[in-house]
C-alpha cells in the first residue's frame, strides 16, 4: 500500500462511525479533515471499542420525577421506628450537619432546597429477595425476584434539587450549565452499528421538561431518534403522509439509486453521495425494520404476558420493554426509555406518595422484571446493561402530611447485566438513607461504568476545543464490575 | 493492498470492521508520539512558550536539561527517579506534584512509567527540535497587512487575486485546476449561494441563451442586488450570532426575548443595504451608546439581549463573554473562565475584564408605533441598568466564590491591546432615559384608554336593554323544577394538593401537575380533559377555579357533564359542556349541547362577560334537571333550561384552545332546598332578575366612569410629561403636574366608587351565614371612597409625582430567588461607554482577529470548505490556515473596502477558483498529491442547509410565499406555512421537525452547519406531505410547458438538479415513467408527479455541486 492508499483509508474509516448512519461525515469528517493545528493530535471515533468490551448494548430506564430511596431499593426501618419525630430529636441529628448540607447548589428559584425535618415512616414493606438477600420494598416485587441478577448502588448523589437535575443525570451538567451530549449520544458517537437497518440509538417515552435533544456539541446526527411503540405511526416520517402506493414508490427508489450510481461515473469518490445511496438502502429498510420491531405478534402470548401486555397499568410500558429487547436483539447500541414524562415527572410525589408510587411501581415493576427474566433466560443479558434510575431520591422527612421532597444526597440506582457483578449491593446511606456515607457516587460514575463495560475510553472521545472536567468523566464503579 | 484497503472501506461503511488492535502496547518509548503530546497536554501551558513558571520550559529535551530555577529538569545520566521532572509529577503530596492541583490531572502510573523508561533510555529526541514558537508571533495575533499578490505562471487560468493565491499553491504542489463547470451549473451554484433559492425556468433560460461575455457577471450583480440576498445571508449569520426566539418552561420566558424577529429584519435590511460589517457589529454591542434614539438600530442589540437568562447572571455573561469571543474575535476566551488559558495569552483575570464591558448590561422591551401591549409587539434592546455593579475574578471559575478584594475593570488581553482603552461615560438622550418621550408612546396610551371607554360604553348600552327587557318581563310567571333524588353523594373537594389519579383520568391534551394546580399547557383548537373518574350526582352544584393564562384563539375553560358513564382508561363525549371563554373580541360564559352530533351555542345561554388572563375566576354552576345556573365569580350569568334531555353521568373538566390552571374543584349534590332561577322569570326569592338587571346596569355606568376618568387621568399625564420636556419649570407645567396628579386621584375615587357599588350589591343578596363579612367588605369600601375624596381635597405637596405612562418595560430578571421579579431597574440617563470602548477595539483596523475571522467565514459558507478549519478559534489551538497570506489579503480587501460584505461576495464567487467543476473523475494525480483538496484544485460539493432544502421545494412549485419580515411562524403554523424557513419560530424547545433532520442550527452555539447523511433524511425527502405534494405541482408546471416527455424530462434535470441529463439518465427515466403509468389508476401526470419526486430525493437536489 502506498503512502496515499494508506492515509486514504485510515482517513476515511470514520465512515464506520456509522451509528444512526455516516456521522463521520458531519463534524467528526470536518474536523478531522481540516485541523492541522497538531501532529497526531486529535482523530474522530473510529467506531471502534478503545478496549475489550463485556456489553454491546444499554438498556437505560429512566423514572422521572425521582423515585423513593428508601421505599425501592435502600429501605430504611428507622424512619418508621422515629416516624413523626424531627430529626433532631432521632440519634441521627448530625446528618443536619451544615458542611454535609454546603454540597446543594441553589441554581434556580423552583429548587427545593427545603430541608424536611420531620421523619416520615417507610409507606411500604420489604424483603430480602434471592440468595443475594438483597432488600427491595413490595412495590417491586418482579423486580425483586430477578434481585439476583441486580447490582444495586445506594449511594448516589447529585448536586441540584430542582429538576434540572435530569439533564446532569443524563449529561452530567444541569440545565442552567447549557446543553452538553448526554450518555447516550456519547455511545452513539463513539461506537459504530452492529445493525446496518436500525438506528443506533433509539428514546421512547415522554421526555418534557429537560432538553429533547441529545448530541449537543456532537451535532444532531447523535441525537436520539425517537420512537413510539404505535405500529401506525412508531417514526417520524416513517410513512408517506400523502397517499403513494408502496409499488409506486418502490420504482421510485430503484430510480433514486439509478440515477445517483450514474453520477458516480463523474464524482467516482463523492464519500457524501456514497453515504446518501447507502442511507436510502437503510431508510428503505427502516420503514420495514421499525414497524416490525413493534409488531408484538410475532411474540409468543407467554412472552407478551409476562411483560404484562394483557394488564392496562403496565401495557404501555411493557410494549417498550418487549420492544427495548427486540431491539437489543436486532444490535442496537443505546436505548433510553423514560417512564412518567410530563411536567416535572410522575414520580414527582410532593403528595400522596404511597397512591403515587404504588400506581407508578404497578406500571413498571412486572415489565421490568420480565425484562431481566426474558433478557437472561435468551442469553442476552451478559452483553446488555440494564440501568434504572431516577434524577434524584426523595427526602427522608416529610413533605406535607403524605408526601416526600427532593433529596439529593443520598439516592439508589442499579444496574444489571453488561458484564457487571450479579447480586450485589454497593455504597450505602446513614440508617434514615439522608446522606450517601459509603462509597459515594455522583452521577458520572454511572457513565463512566456504562462506558468502561463498552469498551470506551471517554477521554479519547474529547473533541478539539471541548475539554470536559474530571468530574464530567466520572469513574467507573469498579467493585460492581464482574 | 489496495484490496485490503477497499475492503476495510466496506466494512467500514456496513459498520462490521472488526476492533483493531490499537491498544496494543509498543516495547520502545518515541519521545514525540509518547511523550512530547503528554508534557504539551499537561506542561507547556506553563513551563513553554506561553508561560515560563520557575524559569523553566520543557518544550524540548534540550531545554528540559537547561532547566529552571531549581536547576535541570531533566538529568537522563543519573538515577531514573532522581530526575526532577520524575520527582515532580510522581510526588505524593498534592500540594507539591505538577500539574498543581485543579490545574490538570495528575500523570497516571502508566504515564510515568512511560517518562521514565524514556529517561531510561538516556531521553532521546530529535537533534533538530525546535522550541514552541512565542505566543506573540501566532499569525493570527498580528496585525493584518495586505500581502503582495503572488505572480504565479498559470496567469491565464486566474480571474482575480484570489486565483492568483490558489494557483500559487497549485504551482508549488504540481496541481492541475479543474475546468470550470457547466453554465447551468454555475448558474444554480449562484443562486443557491447568493439567495438561498434554485434559478427559475426563466432565469436558465435567459442563462444558457446570453452570448455577451459578462453573461456571469450580470448574474452576479442581480443576484447580490435581489433582497433575498439579505434573507439568505441573514440566516448564515444568525447561526454565528445565535438568533434564537424566546424559550423557557411552559409560558415562563426563561431565555432571549419575545419579539427577536426585529433584530432578524434589522440583519436582513443591513445585509440588504450592504451596511459595513464593522458598522453591524458595533451596532450590535452598543447601539445604544451608539444610536440610543434610533430604534431602527437599536434592533441590532438583540445580539446581546438574546443572551438573556432570567435565573443565573453569571450563565447570562458567560454565554456573552464566550460567544463575543468565539464569533466576532476567534478567540476561546471561555477557557479561561476558570484558569490562566492553556494556549492562548490569556489570564485568567483577562476572562473577567471581559465580563466587565457587559456587567452593567440589561435588557428592555421599547414601545412600538400602535401597539402599547408589550406582549403583542415591541423591540428587544439592551441598556446599561447596572452601572454601579462590580465584577469580580470567581476563584476557579466558582460564582459563589467571588474574590471580592479587587474590582475588575474592563480591558482586553494584553497582548491584543493596541493601545489603552478609553472607556468614556456616554450621556444618552432624554428619549433614552424616558422612552415615553418617542412621539407615539403617548399616543398608543390614549388610543389605548379610548378603546377601553368605547368598550364600556357599549357594555353599558346592553345593560340598559337588559334592564329594559328584565322589566318587561317582571310579570312572568315562576317555573319550577323538582328536585331530583340524590342518592347521597360524597362530596368531592379538590384542591389539586396532588394530581390523584384514583379521582382524575387524564385526557386529551398536555396537563402537568404542581401542588395547588394543574395545568393545561397544550395550545390550539381541541378538547383538553381531565375526566372525574366518579360519576356526577343527577342535579348538582359544581365550583371551579380556575385561571386562564393564554391560548391562540377560544381560550374556554369548562365542566361537561352527562357523559356516558365513565369508564376507566378512557374518556367520554359528554352531552353539555358549560364554559367560560376569554376570546376577545366576545368573552363569554356558554352553555352548549350536543344535538345529536352538532354542538349547540344556544343564544339564550350565553352572556357576555368581562375574562381577563393570568386572573383567577370561579365558575360555579348548579343543575337540578333541565335547569342550570350559571355564577361567574359569583355573580348569576346564565339562566338556561336545556330543551334537550339530561342523562346524568361522567364529568369533565376543560379547556379548548386555551392554556390554562385549575385551582379547585367541588361537586356536592344540589340540596333540595336550593331554588333554581328559571329563564324569564320575574322574581325570586333571594335574588331577583330585576334587580340584578338593575345592578349591572348601575355596575356598567360605574365602569364607563372609571373609563372616563381612565382617560382624562391619561390625557393629563402625557399633558403634563410634555409640558415637563417642553418647559421644565414652567407655572403652565406646574399646572400640568398638579391635574395629572389630580387626574389619578379622581380615577382612584372613581374605581373606588365602582368598588362600592358591588359591595353593596353582594351585602344585599349575602346569604345570612356571608352576611358579617359582607358588612365588612362594604364597611372598607366605603371607607376606602371616603379616604380618596379626602385626598382629592387636600393640597398637593411639592415633590408629588404622578404615575409616568411607561415607553418601555425592563425585562425582569430573577436572580434573587425570591420567586418573583427582582426590584424594578431605572433607566440611566447615562451609559458606561464599556461597550462602545468594546466596539471600538473589535472594530479597529489594528484589530487582528476581526476581519479574519469575518472573511473565514464568507468563505466557507461559500465554498462549504474554510480557510481556518476552527472557526471559531484563531487562537494557538485552533487549525493552521491552509492559505494564511489568501486569508490576510481577503481581510485587507474587506476592510479597505468600507467592510463591504458584498464586495466580498463579488471578489469570492467572479473567482476562477469558484468557478470550478467539483468532479472527481480522472483527478487521480490531483487525489494522489492533495486528497483532501487543502490546495483548492476543485471545488467541494455543498449539502444544502435545511433552509434551502425547504425553501427550494416550495420555490420550484412555485409555492413560496414572498412576503419578508415579520414576527416569526410559530411551531403550530408551521406546516400550512409557505414562508422561507428564515422566518420560522427557532429556539432551544422549538424547532421544525423537518429542518431539524437537514441539522438545522443549534441556538446555543453554531459557527459551522453540520453536512450530515442520515436515514432520516431520506425518510423526510421520500416522505413528507411537503415533498409528495409539491411533486405534483411542479410536475404540472413543467408538463404545461413541456408536453413531451423527453423535454420534461430534461427540463426537470436542469431545473431540480442543475444537470443537463445524459442519455442513459433519460432512458432510465422514460422506463420508470412507463412503469408508473402500468400502475393500477396511474395518469401520466400521477407518473410524472413521480419523477419530480424521485428527482426531489437525488443526492444533487440537497447538494450544491
Amino acid at each position: 500500500m502506498n503512502d496515499y492508499q494508506l492515509n486514504h483509508c485510515q482517513r476515511r474509516t470514520f465512515l464506520a462511525d456509522m451509528g444512526m448512519g455516516f456521522t463521520g461525515l458531519a463534524l467528526g469528517a470536518m474536523l478531522q479533515k481540516e485541523s492541522h493545528a497538531h501532529e497526531g493530535a486529535w482523530a474522530p471515533p473510529t467506531g471502534n471499542p478503545h478496549f475489550q468490551p463485556k456489553a454491546k448494548s444499554v438498556i437505560w430506564l429512566f423514572m422521572n420525577g425521582g423515585v423513593s430511596q428508601m421505599e425501592s431499593f435502600d429501605p430504611k426501618p428507622m424512619l418508621s421506628k422515629y416516624g413523626g419525630k424531627t430529626i433532631a430529636e432521632t440519634p441521627f441529628a448530625d446528618t443536619q450537619d451544615p458542611e454535609k448540607l454546603a454540597l446543594a447548589r441553589v441554581s434556580a428559584p423552583d429548587a427545593n432546597g427545603n430541608q424536611r425535618n420531620k421523619l416520615y415512616p417507610l409507606q411500604i414493606g420489604f424483603k430480602k429477595h434471592g440468595e443475594s438477600g438483597i432488600e427491595i420494598s413490595d412495590w417491586f416485587p418482579h423486580i425483586g425476584k430477578q434481585a439476583d441478577k441486580l447490582a444495586v448502588v445506594r449511594s448516589m448523589y447529585t448536586t441540584d434539587s430542582n429538576h434540572g437535575a435530569q439533564t446532569q443525570f443524563h449529561s452530567g451538567r444541569h440545565l442552567n450549565d447549557g446543553a452538553f451530549p448526554t450518555l447516550g449520544a456519547w455511545v452513539h458517537y463513539g461506537l459504530g452499528a452492529l445493525n446496518e437497518n436500525l438506528p443506533q440509538f433509539i428514546s421512547m417515552g415522554k421526555r418534557e421538561y429537560w432538553n429533547k435533544r441529545d448530541g449537543h456539541y456532537l451535532g444532531p446526527a447523535h441525537d436520539a431518534v425517537p420512537m413510539r411503540v404505535d405500529p401506525k405511526n412508531p417514526l417520524d416520517f416513517s410513512q408517506p403522509e400523502v397517499e403513494f402506493s408502496r409499488s409506486a414508490q418502490q420504482i421510485g427508489q430503484d430510480l433514486i439509486q439509478q440515477l445517483n450510481n450514474h453520477r458516480q461515473i463523474e464524482y467516482p469518490r463523492d464519500q457524501a453521495m456514497a453515504a446518501r445511496i447507502a442511507s436510502y438502502e437503510l431508510a428503505f429498510r427502516m420503514q420495514t425494520s421499525i414497524p416490525n420491531i413493534v409488531d408484538f405478534s410475532q411474540e409468543s402470548a407467554a412472552t407478551q404476558e409476562l411483560y404484562g401486555l394483557n394488564q392496562p397499568h403496565c401495557r404501555e410500558f411493557g410494549m417498550q420493554l418487549l420492544a427495548a429487547r427486540r431491539l437489543v436483539e436486532q444490535g442496537v447500541r443505546f436505548i433510553q426509555i423514560q417512564h412518567g414524562g410530563g411536567g416535572a415527572g410522575a414520580w414527582d410525589a410532593h403528595g400522596k406518595l404511597k397512591a403515587n408510587h404504588t400506581k407508578n411501581s404497578l406500571a413498571v415493576d412486572q415489565p421490568i422484571g420480565a425484562l431481566l427474566q426474558d433478557l437472561d433466560q435468551r442469553g442476552m443479558l451478559d452483553e446488555t446493561l440494564v440501568v434504572f434510575a431516577s434524577e434524584f431520591g426523595r427526602t427522608p422527612g416529610s413533605q406535607g402530611s403524605d408526601g416526600r421532597d427532593h433529596h439529593i444526597y443520598g439516592f439508589s440506582v442499579w444496574m444489571a447485566g453488561g458484564g457487571l457483578k450479579r447480586g450485589v449491593v454497593h455504597g450505602a446511606t446513614d440508617e434514615i438513607g439522608f446522606h450517601a456515607i459509603e462509597n459515594r457516587h455522583y452521577v458520572t460514575d454511572i457513565h463512566a461504568t456504562i462506558l468502561k463495560q463498552l469498551g470506551l475510553d471517554s477521554r479519547k472521545l474529547e473533541i478539539p476545543g471541548r475539554k470536559r472536567l474530571e468530574i464530567d468523566h466520572g469513574h467507573p464503579i469498579d467493585e460492581i464490575i464482574a | 493492498m489496495r484490496l485490503t484497503c477497499t475492503l476495510c472501506m466496506t466494512f467500514a461503511l456496513l459498520g462490521v470492521c472488526s476492533p483493531q488492535p490499537a491498544f496494543s502496547e509498543s516495547a520502545a518509548v518515541d519521545y514525540l508520539t509518547q511523550i512530547k503530546p503528554l508534557l504539551r497536554e499537561r506542561c507547556f501551558a506553563c513551563h513553554g512558550s506561553l508561560k515560563q513558571e520557575a524559569g523553566l520550559r520543557l518544550d524540548t529535551v534540550e531545554l528540559m536539561k537547561q532547566g529552571g530555577d531549581s536547576g535541570p529538569a531533566l538529568t537522563p545520566e543519573g538515577d531514573v527517579d532522581a530526575n526532577l521532572i520524575i520527582e515532580r509529577v510522581a510526588e505524593p503530596d498534592a500540594a507539591l506534584r505538577m500539574p498543581p492541583e485543579f490545574e490538570g490531572e495528575p500523570f497516571s502510573t502508566e504515564q510515568i512509567a512511560l517518562l521514565k523508561s524514556w529517561i531510561a533510555a538516556g531521553a532521546p529526541g530529535p537533534s533538530d527540535e525546535e522550541p514552541e514558537q512565542d505566543p506573540r508571533q501566532h499569525w493570527a495575533f498580528q496585525t493584518v497587512e495586505r500581502p503582495d499578490v503572488p505572480d504565479v505562471p498559470n496567469a491565464q487560468w486566474g480571474r482575480n487575486s484570489v486565483d492568483a493565491f490558489i494557483a500559487a499553491g497549485h504551482h508549488e504542489h504540481g496541481l492541475t485546476p479543474n475546468d470550470e463547470a457547466s453554465r447551468v451549473q454555475l448558474l444554480r451554484r449562484l443562486s443557491f449561494d447568493l439567495i438561498g433559492l434554485p434559478p427559475t425556468a426563466e432565469e436558465i433560460a435567459d442563462c444558457l441563451n446570453d452570448s455577451s461575455t459578462d453573461w456571469y457577471e450580470k448574474t452576479v450583480d442581480r443576484l447580490l442586488a435581489d433582497p433575498r440576498h439579505g434573507e439568505r445571508w441573514a440566516r448564515h449569520w444568525m447561526d454565528i450570532w445565535r438568533y434564537s426566539d424566546w424559550w423557557g418552561y411552559n409560558n415562563q420566558l426563561r431565555n432571549s426575548q419575545q419579539h427577536m424577529w426585529h433584530w432578524r429584519d434589522w440583519i436582513v435590511e443591513s445585509l440588504n443595504r450592504d451596511t459595513p460589517y464593522d458598522e453591524m457589529l458595533r451596532l450590535m454591542l452598543a447601539a445604544d451608546e451608539l444610536a440610543p434614539g434610533d430604534p431602527d438600530k437599536l434592533r441590532a442589540t438583540a445580539f446581546l439581549a438574546r443572551n438573556f437568562y432570567i435565573f443565573n447572571r453569571t450563565r447570562w455573561m458567560d454565554e456573552t463573554v464566550e460567544h463575543v469571543g468565539k464569533g466576532l474575535l476567534g478567540l476561546t476566551t471561555n477557557c479561561a473562565k476558570c484558569h490562566d488559558h492553556k494556549f492562548d495569552p490569556i489570564d485568567q483575570v483577562d476572562y473577567y475584564r471581559m465580563r466587565a464591558f457587559f456587567e452593567p448590561y440589561l435588557v428592555r422591551m421599547d414601545m412600538v408605533p400602535g401597539e402599547p401591549d408589550f406582549t403583542n409587539d415591541g423591540i428587544p434592546r439592551v441598556f446599561d441598568g447596572l452601572p454601579e455593579e462590580p465584577t469580580y475574578l470567581h476563584i476557579r471559575g466558582d460564582e459563589a466564590q467571588p474574590d471580592e478584594s479587587e474590582v475588575i475593570a474592563p480591558g482586553v488581553p494584553a497582548l491584543l491591546e493596541f493601545e489603552p482603552l478609553k472607556v468614556e461615560q456616554v450621556v444618552l438622550p432624554e428619549v433614552a432615559a424616558e422612552p415615553a418621550r418617542q412621539p407615539w408612546v403617548l399616543q398608543n396610551h390614549i388610543a389605548v384608554a379610548e378603546k377601553k371607554l368605547a368598550a364600556v360604553v357599549a357594555k353599558q348600552e346592553s345593560a340598559q336593554a337588559r334592564l329594559e327587557k328584565a322589566e318587561r318581563e317582571a310579570n312572568r310567571e315562576v317555573e319550577e323544577s323538582t328536585p331530583e333524588e340524590s342518592p347521597g353523594f360524597e362530596p368531592i373537594h379538590e384542591t389539586f394538593a396532588t394530581l390523584d389519579e384514583t379521582r382524575w383520568k387524564i385526557g386529551a391534551g398536555t396537563w402537568s401537575h404542581s401542588p395547588g394546580q394543574v395545568q393545561q399547557s397544550l395550545d390550539g383548537p381541541q378538547r383538553s380533559i381531565l375526566q372525574l373518574l366518579q360519576n356526577a350526582p343527577p342535579d348538582f352544584e359544581a365550583t371551579l377555579r380556575f385561571t386562564i393564562q393564554g391560548g391562540s384563539r377560544y381560550r374556554s375553560v369548562g365542566i361537561a357533564f352527562d357523559g356516558p358513564a365513565a369508564t376507566e382508561g378512557q374518556t367520554v363525549d359528554p352531552k353539555f359542556l358549560v364554559y367560560a371563554s376569554a376570546h376577545a373580541p366576545g368573552q363569554k360564559v356558554q352553555a352548549s349541547y350536543d344535538d345529536n352530533g352538532t354542538w349547540r351555542y344556544p343564544g339564550d345561554g350565553n352572556e357576555s362577560v368581562e375574562l381577563a388572563l393570568d386572573t383567577p375566576y370561579t365558575l360555579r354552576l348548579q343543575v337540578r334537571g333541565p335547569l342550570m345556573n350559571v355564577f361567574l365569580n359569583d355573580e348569576l350569568t346564565v339562566i338556561w333550561r336545556s330543551p334537550v334531555s339530561r342523562a346524568p353521568g361522567a364529568m369533565q373538566l376543560v379547556t379548548f384552545d386555551a392554556l390554562a390552571t385549575f385551582q379547585e374543584f367541588h361537586l356536592t349534590a344540589l340540596p333540595s332546598d336550593v331554588k333554581l332561577k328559571t329563564p324569564g322569570s320575574g322574581s325570586m326569592e333571594d335574588v331577583n332578575q330585576l334587580a340584578e338587571a338593575r345592578h349591572a346596569l348601575d355596575m356598567a355606568t360605574a365602569r364607563v366612569e372609571v373609563a372616563q376618568a381612565e382617560l382624562a387621568s391619561i390625557l393629563a399625564r402625557a399633558r403634563a410629561m410634555e409640558s415637563a420636556w417642553e418647559s421644565p419649570a414652567s407655572k403652565q407645567a406646574e399646572e400640568h403636574r398638579i391635574e395629572a396628579i389630580r387626574s389619578e386621584q379622581r380615577l382612584v375615587v372613581h374605581e373606588a366608587a365602582a368598588r362600592l357599588i358591588e359591595a353593596k350589591f353582594a351585602l344585599e343578596r349575602a346569604a345570612a351565614d356571608k352576611r358579617k363579612d359582607a358588612e365588612e367588605k362594604f364597611a372598607k369600601a366605603e371607607e376606602t371612597l371616603a379616604k380618596a375624596k379626602e385626598v382629592l381635597k387636600k393640597d398637593i405637596a411639592e415633590d408629588a409625582t404622578y404615575t409616568k405612562l411607561p415607553g418601555a418595560k425592563w425585562s425582569a430578571t430573577r436572580f434573587q430567588f425570591t420567586g418573583k421579579d427582582d426590584p424594578q431597574v431605572d433607566f440611566p440617563q447615562t451609559s458606561t461607554g464599556r461597550r462602545t470602548a468594546l466596539a471600538k477595539w473589535v472594530t479597529d483596523h489594528r484589530n487582528p482577529l476581526t476581519a479574519r475571522v469575518a472573511v473565514n467565514h464568507i468563505w466557507t459558507r461559500h465554498f462549504g470548505q474554510p480557510l481556518v478549519a476552527t472557526t471559531f478559534d484563531f487562537g494557538r489551538n485552533g487549525a493552521t490556515p491552509t492559505h494564511p497570506e489568501l486569508i490576510d489579503w481577503l481581510a485587507a480587501e474587506l476592510m479597505d473596502n468600507g467592510w463591504s460584505m458584498k464586495h466580498i461576495h463579488r471578489v469570492i464567487v467572479t473567482s476562477s477558483t469558484y468557478r470550478m467543476a467539483s468532479t472527481t473523475a480522472g483527478s487521480e494525480q490531483q487525489l494522489a498529491k492533495d486528497p483532501d483538496n487543502q490546495y483548492w484544485w476543485r471545488r467541494v460539493p455543498i449539502r444544502l442547509e435545511s433552509q434551502a432544502v425547504r425553501d427550494s421545494v416550495l420555490a420550484l412549485a412555485g409555492t413560496l410565499d414572498a412576503t419578508m419580515g415579520g414576527p416569526s411562524v410559530p411551531p403550530k403554523d408551521q406546516d400550512k406555512s409557505r414562508r422561507r424557513s428564515l422566518y420560522f419560530y427557532h429556539s432551544n424547545n422549538d424547532r421544525n421537525l423537518l429542518l431539524t433532520t437537514f441539522d438545522e442550527a443549534s441556538v446555543t452555539e453554531c459557527y459551522r452547519r453540520e453536512q450530515s447523511v442520515v436515514p432520516q433524511q431520506a425518510l423526510a425527502l421520500s416522505n413528507s406531505g411537503l415533498v409528495l405534494e409539491s411533486s405534483g405541482v411542479i410536475a404540472a408546471a413543467l408538463t404545461a410547458r413541456h408536453p413531451d416527455e423527453e423535454a420534461f424530462i430534461k427540463q426537470a434535470f436542469l431545473q431540480l438538479l442543475g444537470i443537463e441529463a445524459t442519455g442513459t439518465e433519460i432512458a432510465a427515466c422514460q422506463s420508470a415513467l412507463s412503469a408508473w403509468k402500468e400502475l393500477p389508476e396511474a395518469t401520466d401526470d400521477s407518473a410524472r408527479a413521480n419523477l419530480i419526486w424521485t428527482l426531489i430525493n437525488h443526492n444533487d437536489f440537497v447538494t450544491l455541486r
